[in-house]
């Protein structure tokens, strides 16, 4: 089941350019995206691996870049609705990585719109794993010594994923203090992670493109 | 050592290796703008635009039509004040605009009075050197809707130049002593049921 399914009236507004409906499919699909650009495929008849993005920040400018061209008004338009938008989507994201990784120089394969269909997804390597598990100790042992109104700046805004606004109305607090308050962790983290010792990274690492 | 990037402490932060809820947040925010304008950014533009187009013929066709009135302003150095409804002809259900033009006088009070002698007051002492007063084409923001209480009808309009804040007691006063401080113009507007 996908969010087109059986939903004319959907598409319709999609294909519109309707902001709720962008929103929603926006919050449908992202997860998804920033997975495959994460995590990378393989096309095994070309024997060719594409590696996930070891940056998060060029990860997030890449998701970005994904909905922005999904968005535009000739994909929207080119969306007919009898296929599946994930597997459409995923295709936009993986013919981003590919003109990446040829832009980087790492891979010089001609690969065609088809084959981005037939793609085996990647894994996070043991690596990748293990240095996540590392961060995320350390964050957990940080957000330990919070006092109380950060811990529930954390819980609220990170864990539950709630706006500043709803925040601010959950404390009783203004949404200048929510934002004070948010950099007051955010800035906390980073100076806790950076006193931890030699190996903490700026992104979580990744081989490149091969 | 590299310090961590603001993404990234998002994400630890929310305890899962994906787009924090903050960054997410932003993210869509910024596709949306690119890809979907919200709908009054859309119009409010060529709305403004429009809107501007007709205050000023409204207002040029008053001032043209003022001419042939004996309550216009005498002189050009005078003041003055133009008179325009946002649908013409003025009838009951549109609003009233005001463009005052002082010369030396900085408050300017408006009061309309009726056939059957009653007086509806629009202003009183409004500061024209105010910088909400009036808008850069020099019409008042502030308008007046001709709704039943109004009422219809033709009415004179007189606006009252002063060079100090006075309330409608001396505004009557004034009007009726004729001080020589002040300035006084006459309109005549008609409104249409």
């Amino acid at each position: 089941m996908t969010y087109f399914d059986d939903r004319r009236d959907r598409l319709d507004a999609f294909r519109r350019g309707d902001r709720a409906v962008l929103a929603e499919v926006f919050e449908v699909y992202v997860d998804a995206v920033t997975q495959v650009l994460q995590c990378g495929f393989r096309i095994e008849h070309k024997q060719l691996t594409v590696r996930g993005i070891d940056d998060v920040e060029k990860e997030q400018e890449l998701t970005q870049e994904v909905f922005l061209r999904a968005f535009s008004e000739k994909a929207r338009l080119g969306f007919d609705g009898l296929r599946p938008y994930r597997p459409y989507l995923l295709q936009i994201t993986r013919n981003l990585m590919i003109d990446e990784a040829r832009r980087a120089g790492l891979i010089q394969a001609i690969v065609s719109a088809s084959e981005l269909e037939d793609v085996a997804s990647l894994e996070p390597s043991a690596d990748e794993v293990l240095e996540w598990r590392r961060l995320s100790e350390a964050t957990a042992e940080y957000c330990r010594g919070l006092n109380a109104q950060l811990a529930e700046i954390v819980r609220l805004r990170f864990d539950l994923g709630l706006s500043q606004r709803d925040v601010a109305k959950q404390m009783n607090v203004s949404r200048r203090q929510v934002r004070t308050w948010e950099e007051a962790v955010r800035d906390g983290l980073t100076e806790f992670l950076e006193s931890r010792g030699p190996s903490a990274p700026s992104t979580v690492l990744k081989e490149g493109a091969s | 050592m590299t310090r961590p990037s603001k993404p990234l402490v998002n994400r630890l932060l929310s305890r899962r290796n994906a787009l924090s809820a903050p960054d997410k947040e932003a993210m869509r925010e910024r596709v949306l703008a690119a890809s979907a304008p919200a709908p009054w950014s859309r119009w409010l533009r060529p709305l403004l635009v429009a809107a501007t187009a007709c205050l000023l013929v409204g207002v040029f066709w008053v001032a043209h039509r003022r001419g042939d009135s004996e309550f216009g302003p005498r002189g050009s150095a005078g003041p003055s004040l133009s008179l325009t409804c946002t649908k013409t002809p003025c009838a009951l259900g549109t609003q009233l605009l005001f463009k005052p033009a002082a010369a030396t006088q900085r408050y300017v009070s408006v009061v309309a009075l009726a056939g059957d002698g009653r007086a509806v007051w629009y202003f009183t002492s409004i500061d024209l050197e105010s910088n909400d007063t009036l808008t850069e084409g020099g019409v008042m923001r502030r308008g007046v809707e001709l709704d039943a209480a109004h009422g219809a009808g033709t009415f004179e309009v007189v606006a009252v130049f002063t060079p100090t804040p006075v309330d409608q007691a001396q505004v009557k006063h004034l009007v009726e002593t004729q001080e020589p401080a002040v300035s006084v113009v006459r309109q005549t507007l008609v409104v249409e049921p």
